[in-house]
Protein backbone atom coordinates (compact mmCIF):
# COMPACT_ATOMS: atom_id res chain seq x y z
CA UNK A 1 0.00 0.00 0.00
CA UNK A 2 1.31 3.52 -1.10
CA UNK A 3 2.94 5.33 1.55
CA UNK A 4 0.53 8.33 1.38
CA UNK A 5 -2.31 6.33 1.75
CA UNK A 6 -1.31 4.21 4.80
CA UNK A 7 -0.51 7.91 6.35
CA UNK A 8 -4.26 9.20 5.84
CA UNK A 9 -5.41 5.89 7.28
CA UNK A 10 -3.36 6.00 10.27
CA UNK A 11 -4.80 9.83 10.64
CA UNK A 12 -7.51 8.55 9.90
CA UNK A 13 -7.83 5.93 12.93
CA UNK A 14 -5.73 8.64 15.17
CA UNK A 15 -8.98 11.09 14.67
CA UNK A 16 -11.53 8.11 15.59
CA UNK A 17 -9.59 6.97 18.51
CA UNK A 18 -10.23 10.27 20.32
CA UNK A 19 -12.67 10.96 23.17
CA UNK A 20 -15.71 11.71 22.12
CA UNK A 21 -15.20 15.81 24.09
CA UNK A 22 -12.51 16.04 21.54
CA UNK A 23 -14.54 15.47 18.64
CA UNK A 24 -17.30 17.26 19.53
CA UNK A 25 -15.07 20.25 19.76
CA UNK A 26 -13.65 19.17 16.00
CA UNK A 27 -17.18 19.08 14.38
CA UNK A 28 -17.69 22.60 16.25
CA UNK A 29 -14.75 23.51 13.94
CA UNK A 30 -15.66 21.72 11.10
CA UNK A 31 -18.83 23.23 10.94
CA UNK A 32 -17.21 27.02 10.43
CA UNK A 33 -15.27 25.50 7.75
CA UNK A 34 -17.92 23.81 6.27
CA UNK A 35 -20.50 27.15 5.76
CA UNK A 36 -17.13 29.00 4.61
CA UNK A 37 -17.64 26.42 1.15
CA UNK A 38 -21.57 27.20 1.61
CA UNK A 39 -20.99 30.49 1.24
CA UNK A 40 -18.66 30.50 -1.38
CA UNK A 41 -21.16 28.70 -3.67
CA UNK A 42 -23.47 30.98 -2.88
CA UNK A 43 -25.48 29.01 -0.81
CA UNK A 44 -27.32 29.82 2.36
CA UNK A 45 -25.26 28.54 5.44
CA UNK A 46 -26.62 26.18 7.93
CA UNK A 47 -26.99 27.25 11.94
CA UNK A 48 -23.64 26.15 13.20
CA UNK A 49 -23.90 25.52 16.49
CA UNK A 50 -23.32 29.12 18.80
CA UNK A 51 -24.26 30.63 22.10
CA UNK B 1 -17.34 28.43 23.40
CA UNK B 2 -16.61 25.03 24.74
CA UNK B 3 -18.12 23.07 22.99
CA UNK B 4 -17.68 19.88 24.58
CA UNK B 5 -18.79 21.54 28.02
CA UNK B 6 -22.09 22.13 26.27
CA UNK B 7 -22.70 19.20 24.74
CA UNK B 8 -22.46 17.57 28.34
CA UNK B 9 -25.38 19.89 29.48
CA UNK B 10 -27.33 18.80 26.36
CA UNK B 11 -27.16 15.23 27.33
CA UNK B 12 -28.17 16.27 31.09
CA UNK B 13 -31.41 17.89 29.42
CA UNK B 14 -31.88 15.02 27.33
CA UNK B 15 -31.83 12.62 30.91
CA UNK B 16 -33.71 14.79 32.36
CA UNK B 17 -36.67 14.09 29.84
CA UNK B 18 -36.05 10.62 31.15
CA UNK B 19 -36.28 10.76 34.47
CA UNK B 20 -39.27 13.31 34.75
CA UNK B 21 -41.35 10.93 32.77
CA UNK B 22 -41.74 13.77 29.53
CA UNK B 23 -40.04 10.97 27.12
CA UNK B 24 -39.70 7.17 27.83
CA UNK B 25 -36.23 7.14 26.09
CA UNK B 26 -33.95 8.86 24.06
CA UNK B 27 -30.35 7.65 21.75
CA UNK B 28 -28.46 9.93 20.15
CA UNK B 29 -28.61 8.81 16.01
CA UNK B 30 -27.18 10.37 13.23
CA UNK B 31 -23.50 12.15 12.69
CA UNK B 32 -23.09 12.86 16.10
CA UNK B 33 -23.39 8.66 16.50
CA UNK B 34 -20.69 8.58 13.61
CA UNK B 35 -18.58 10.74 15.06
CA UNK B 36 -18.39 9.26 18.64
CA UNK B 37 -17.85 5.72 17.22
CA UNK B 38 -15.58 6.83 13.80
CA UNK B 39 -13.72 10.26 12.57
CA UNK B 40 -15.48 13.70 13.37
CA UNK B 41 -17.76 14.64 10.90
CA UNK B 42 -19.30 17.53 9.39
CA UNK B 43 -22.78 17.81 10.72
CA UNK B 44 -24.86 20.76 12.34
CA UNK B 45 -27.38 19.43 14.47
CA UNK B 46 -27.62 16.34 16.91
CA UNK B 47 -29.86 14.13 16.38
CA UNK B 48 -32.13 12.15 18.77
CA UNK B 49 -34.51 9.25 18.15
CA UNK B 50 -37.36 9.10 21.02
CA UNK B 51 -39.49 6.65 22.64
CA UNK B 52 -42.74 8.46 23.90
CA UNK B 53 -44.88 7.65 26.51
CA UNK B 54 -47.86 8.74 25.13
CA UNK B 55 -47.05 7.24 21.28
CA UNK B 56 -51.31 7.96 20.29
CA UNK B 57 -50.95 11.25 20.39
CA UNK B 58 -50.90 13.39 17.17
CA UNK B 59 -48.46 15.73 18.68
CA UNK B 60 -46.46 13.54 20.54
CA UNK B 61 -43.56 16.48 20.16
CA UNK B 62 -45.37 18.91 22.33
CA UNK B 63 -44.70 17.62 25.52
CA UNK B 64 -40.80 17.98 24.75
CA UNK B 65 -41.54 21.38 23.26
CA UNK B 66 -43.32 22.89 26.24
CA UNK B 67 -40.79 21.62 28.72
CA UNK B 68 -37.83 22.45 26.69
CA UNK B 69 -39.23 26.02 26.59
CA UNK B 70 -40.32 25.91 29.78
CA UNK B 71 -36.56 25.85 30.78
CA UNK B 72 -35.54 28.78 28.42
CA UNK B 73 -34.88 26.98 25.03
CA UNK B 74 -36.08 28.09 21.53
CA UNK B 75 -37.53 26.33 18.77
CA UNK B 76 -36.18 27.06 15.50
CA UNK B 77 -37.51 25.63 12.64
CA UNK B 78 -37.26 21.70 13.29
CA UNK B 79 -34.69 22.43 16.16
CA UNK B 80 -34.58 23.11 19.97
CA UNK B 81 -31.36 25.05 20.04
CA UNK B 82 -30.15 23.75 24.09
CA UNK B 83 -27.53 25.10 25.26
CA UNK B 84 -26.42 26.72 21.91
CA UNK B 85 -26.91 23.21 20.01
CA UNK B 86 -29.56 22.44 17.30
CA UNK B 87 -31.14 19.41 18.55
CA UNK B 88 -33.59 17.58 16.61
CA UNK B 89 -36.18 15.39 18.15
CA UNK B 90 -36.99 12.45 15.90
CA UNK B 91 -40.02 9.94 16.60
CA UNK B 92 -38.66 6.11 16.29
CA UNK B 93 -41.75 4.69 14.42
CA UNK B 94 -39.78 2.99 11.76
CA UNK B 95 -39.02 -0.69 12.84
CA UNK B 96 -34.83 -0.28 12.97
CA UNK B 97 -34.96 2.86 14.78
CA UNK B 98 -37.73 1.91 17.36
CA UNK B 99 -35.03 -0.94 17.97
CA UNK B 100 -32.16 0.82 18.47
CA UNK B 101 -33.65 2.84 21.03
CA UNK B 102 -34.72 -0.50 23.12
CA UNK B 103 -30.92 -1.63 22.48
CA UNK B 104 -29.14 1.91 22.89
CA UNK B 105 -25.77 1.88 24.20
CA UNK B 106 -25.00 3.95 27.67
CA UNK B 107 -21.62 5.26 27.44
CA UNK B 108 -19.83 8.02 29.87
CA UNK B 109 -19.61 11.90 28.61
CA UNK B 110 -17.11 12.89 30.94
CA UNK B 111 -19.29 12.22 34.15
CA UNK B 112 -22.85 11.87 32.33
CA UNK B 113 -24.46 9.13 31.14
CA UNK B 114 -24.87 9.38 27.55
CA UNK B 115 -27.55 7.04 25.24
CA UNK B 116 -26.36 6.62 21.75
CA UNK B 117 -27.41 3.65 19.17
CA UNK B 118 -25.47 1.07 18.96
CA UNK B 119 -22.54 0.63 16.44
CA UNK B 120 -24.31 -2.23 15.19
CA UNK B 121 -27.19 -0.23 14.59
CA UNK B 122 -25.75 2.85 13.61
CA UNK B 123 -24.32 0.87 10.26
CA UNK B 124 -28.05 -0.53 9.54
CA UNK B 125 -29.74 2.79 9.69
CA UNK B 126 -27.23 4.12 7.35
CA UNK B 127 -27.95 1.32 5.31
CA UNK B 128 -31.73 1.69 5.54
CA UNK B 129 -31.60 5.71 4.81
CA UNK B 130 -29.71 5.41 2.01
CA UNK B 131 -28.48 9.00 1.38
CA UNK B 132 -25.64 10.33 -0.11
CA UNK B 133 -23.92 11.26 2.58
CA UNK B 134 -25.36 7.94 4.52
CA UNK B 135 -23.37 5.97 2.04
CA UNK B 136 -20.20 7.46 2.64
CA UNK B 137 -20.43 7.63 6.13
CA UNK B 138 -21.01 3.89 5.96
CA UNK B 139 -18.04 2.98 3.63
CA UNK B 140 -15.68 5.16 5.66
CA UNK B 141 -16.76 3.20 8.36
CA UNK B 142 -16.59 -0.14 7.25
CA UNK B 143 -13.11 0.77 6.18
CA UNK B 144 -11.70 1.99 9.17
CA UNK B 145 -13.35 -1.20 11.18
CA UNK B 146 -10.68 -3.16 9.17
CA UNK B 147 -8.25 -1.18 11.42
CA UNK B 148 -7.13 -3.42 13.96
CA UNK B 149 -5.97 -0.48 16.52
CA UNK B 150 -9.46 1.35 15.94
CA UNK B 151 -11.09 1.90 19.60
CA UNK B 152 -14.70 1.00 17.68
CA UNK B 153 -15.21 -3.26 17.70
CA UNK B 154 -17.71 -4.17 15.64
CA UNK B 155 -19.92 -7.31 16.94
CA UNK B 156 -20.36 -8.75 13.27
CA UNK B 157 -22.85 -11.54 14.90
CA UNK B 158 -25.16 -8.95 16.50
CA UNK B 159 -25.13 -6.70 13.00
CA UNK B 160 -26.00 -9.55 11.10
CA UNK B 161 -28.69 -10.33 13.24
CA UNK B 162 -29.97 -7.01 13.13
CA UNK B 163 -30.00 -6.97 9.08
CA UNK B 164 -31.90 -10.41 9.35
CA UNK B 165 -34.52 -9.35 11.34
CA UNK B 166 -34.67 -6.02 9.22
CA UNK B 167 -34.69 -7.05 5.93
CA UNK B 168 -31.31 -5.69 4.71
CA UNK B 169 -29.22 -8.59 4.54
CA UNK B 170 -29.44 -8.49 0.83
CA UNK B 171 -29.02 -4.75 0.83
CA UNK B 172 -25.67 -5.07 3.06
CA UNK B 173 -24.05 -7.99 0.98
CA UNK B 174 -24.69 -5.78 -2.78
CA UNK B 175 -23.20 -2.24 -0.22
CA UNK B 176 -19.98 -4.73 0.47
CA UNK B 177 -19.56 -5.93 -3.15
CA UNK B 178 -19.88 -2.38 -4.42
CA UNK B 179 -17.11 -1.01 -2.48
CA UNK B 180 -14.36 -3.64 -3.55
Amino acid sequence: MDKILKAKIRKRVELANLPFPEKVKIVAKLQGMSNGLIIASGRKPKRAWKV
Amino acid sequence: MDWDLQMEKVIKVLNSLVEDEIIQDYAICGGMAYTHYFEPDTTFDLDIFVIFNDESRIEVLRPVYERLKNLGYEIEDEYVIIEGINVQFLPSDPPLLRDSVLNLNVVKYYNTDMKIVSVEYLLAILLQTNRSKDKIRLAAAIGLLKESDITTKLDNQQLQSILERHDLKEKWEDFIENEK
